[in-house]
């Protein structure tokens, strides 16, 4: 049970909750929710402290979306998964921006937050079918530049949520579409705002030859 | 159209009176003034009268001539101020004389002035004055009976000119009317059958590719068993074009987005989950693509079993929809102008409707 990956959930609707606890229990292996609460203290504190990964909700009571608490959480090298009912592009681009690991919206089920907590908890990219839309349809100044493949593939998976689907459409392989949308959320790491939890990310990349030096 | 007419005609007959009024003035009034110069109480008055008259009549031509508004009443007052100085100047032994010059001239002007009034003002004017003329005869019965005789024979020969003239006068205006109503009910007739023209338009534009009624019909007939899976497919689609239709009634920044939340609200209904979103801009859209566009969207959603995504997405110069579902295979429409593909793995269809710029 040691190598059990471990979450602290923070959420204000105890109905998510429960529903996040009973999805991390039917996983295969199961994933370990240590603590859970409606403030972030939970994740500050013993025995959440110690959880490898945070599950965030961007909008705990009040109006303003929880970003400072994102900010402070990956500063302090903590692996968040923003999981929040916001679709829009800003925020998505915004969180991945601060350093959250994994963007996901609640419209997505258990299938996406299941892996992107083990993403995480292993410093793996995960991007979720709404954060390849929000990357899809960034048009900042200064945003990561994309190759058209790159692009075919992101805006694919939003389409399909299929891999599979993706890879016979595009006539790749399974895992060429998952280095294709990988590598864009690298590049994405590797832009903006210095955060431990990105350079970890493109650290592991570079390490898995998912990316290297000079692509950066 | 029959007002101008009217008003054209009316200026004509109006015109001809005035010159025959002016001829009967200056070749024949005139003439006989200047003959009887002798006879007259006074000729100044006579001419004060004569000038007068004409200018009247001066006055009546001018008008009608530049289409203006006529000073009737006072034209009518100085009318009647020459006509009681012409008859007051001359001795009474010779009013049914030569040397009555005025009354034909008086009688043109007065019905000049009173013509648009209609028929009864100008008999009124014209028994006035042709009693006032007599009743002075009468008054001072000085008059040789012979002569009265005469006169009153020409009297009555004149007034059947100006009778005539009034009643045909009435008669163009009864026309004109009639022509301007016949003409009011042909336009009333002609909006009408272009606006059932452009609302049958309309709605056969609208309802196209509806295939409602005779898929009621086939139900009602007992032809179409509701049991049948191909049956209760076509009744979803129909259902999802008619939420579809009524959509796109609506005034929204957004259409074909509007459009397919109406195509999935009747699967939502059903109880499918549905994603719906969208990525990127999109050029805007005629009707006819968007259907296009949201077809193959309906026959993926009536076969849906338990959940499908929908998502669209733009680009500057094309905008693809995507379908993807589970459930049986879907029976795809074809339609030119978007180009249509299909993909299926694992139970999930991907159907994927592109259009370009």
């Amino acid at each position: 049970m040691a190598d059990l990956i471990g979450v602290v959930v923070v959420d204000d609707h105890p109905a998510t909750i429960a529903g996040i606890d009973a999805w991390c229990a039917v996983a295969e292996p199961p994933v370990r929710v240590i603590d859970s609460g409606a403030s972030v203290a939970v994740a500050w504190t013993e025995p959440g402290a110690s959880a490898d990964v945070v599950v965030l909700d961007l909008q705990l009571g009040g109006l303003v979306p929880a970003f400072a608490d994102l900010r402070r959480l990956v500063d302090a090298g903590r692996q968040v998964v923003v999981y929040t009912m916001r679709e829009d592009r800003d925020t998505a681009l915004n969180c991945i921006d601060i350093g959250a690991f994994v963007f996901l919206t609640k419209a997505e089920g258990p299938v996406h937050l299941i892996a992107a907590i083990r993403a995480a908890a292993a410093n793996l990219p995960y991007t979720s079918p709404s954060l390849a839309r929000a990357i899809g349809d960034d048009a900042r100044q200064g945003r990561p530049r994309l190759t058209q493949r790159e692009i075919d593939v992101l805006v694919n998976w939003f389409a399909s949520e299929s891999k599979e689907m993706v890879a016979r459409k595009l006539n790749l392989s399974v895992s060429s579409v998952n280095t294709y949308i990988n590598r864009v959320r690298i590049k994405y790491a590797n832009a903006g705002r210095e955060a431990p939890t990105k350079a970890a990310l493109v650290a592991r990349a570079i390490q898995d030859g998912l990316v290297s030096l000079d692509e950066l | 159209m029959g007002d101008l007419w009217e008003a054209r005609l009316q200026r004509g007959l109006r015109l001809a009176v005035v010159v025959i009024a002016c001829v009967h003035l200056f070749a024949l009034s005139l003439p006989l003034m200047l003959a009887a110069a002798p006879v007259y109480r006074s000729l100044a008055v006579e001419v004060v009268a004569f000038v007068l008259v004409a200018f009247v009549l001066a006055s009546i031509g001018l008008a009608v001539w530049r289409e203006r508004r006529l000073d009737r009443w006072n034209l009518a007052g100085t009318l009647v101020v020459a006509a009681v100085l012409a008859l007051v100047g001359i001795p009474s032994a010779y009013l049914v004389e030569s040397a009555e010059w005025s009354f034909g001239v008086i009688c043109w002007a007065g019905l000049l002035l009173l013509l648009d009034h209609g028929f009864f003002a100008v008999m009124a004017f014209l028994a006035g004055h042709v009693l006032f003329r007599f009743g002075l005869l009468e008054v001072t019965g000085e008059a040789d009976p012979a002569s009265v005789a005469g006169a009153a024979i020409f009297t009555v020969e004149f007034l059947a000119y100006l009778v005539g003239i009034t009643l045909a006068a009435a008669l163009l205006r009864r026309m004109a009317s009639t022509v301007a109503a016949s003409a009011r009910d042909t336009e009333r007739l002609r909006t009408a059958e272009a606006v059932a023209e452009r609302l049958h338009r309309d709605r056969q534009e609208r309802y196209a590719g509806l295939d409602t009624v005779p898929l009621l019909t086939g139900l009602a007939a007992g032809v179409l068993d509701p049991a049948d899976e191909r049956v209760r497919t076509r009744c979803a689609v129909e259902a999802g074009r008619m939420r579809r239709l009524f959509a796109e009634q609506d005034d929204v920044p957004d259409p074909l987005l509007h459009e397919l939340r109406a195509c999935v609200d009747s699967a939502e209904r059903r109880g499918v989950t549905i994603y719906l979103g969208s990525c990127g801009a999109r050029p805007e859209m005629p009707l006819g693509v968007r259907r296009a566009l949201t077809e193959p969207v309906l026959a993926v959603l009536a076969t849906a079993r338990s959940c499908a995504r929908v998502t669209v997405i733009g680009s500057p110069t094309s905008v693809t929809v995507n379908a993807v579902a589970d459930g049986a295979s879907p029976e795809l429409p074809v339609d030119r102008k978007v180009a249509v593909s299909r993909l299926e793995h694992d139970g999930r269809h991907w159907v994927e409707a592109t259009w370009r710029t």
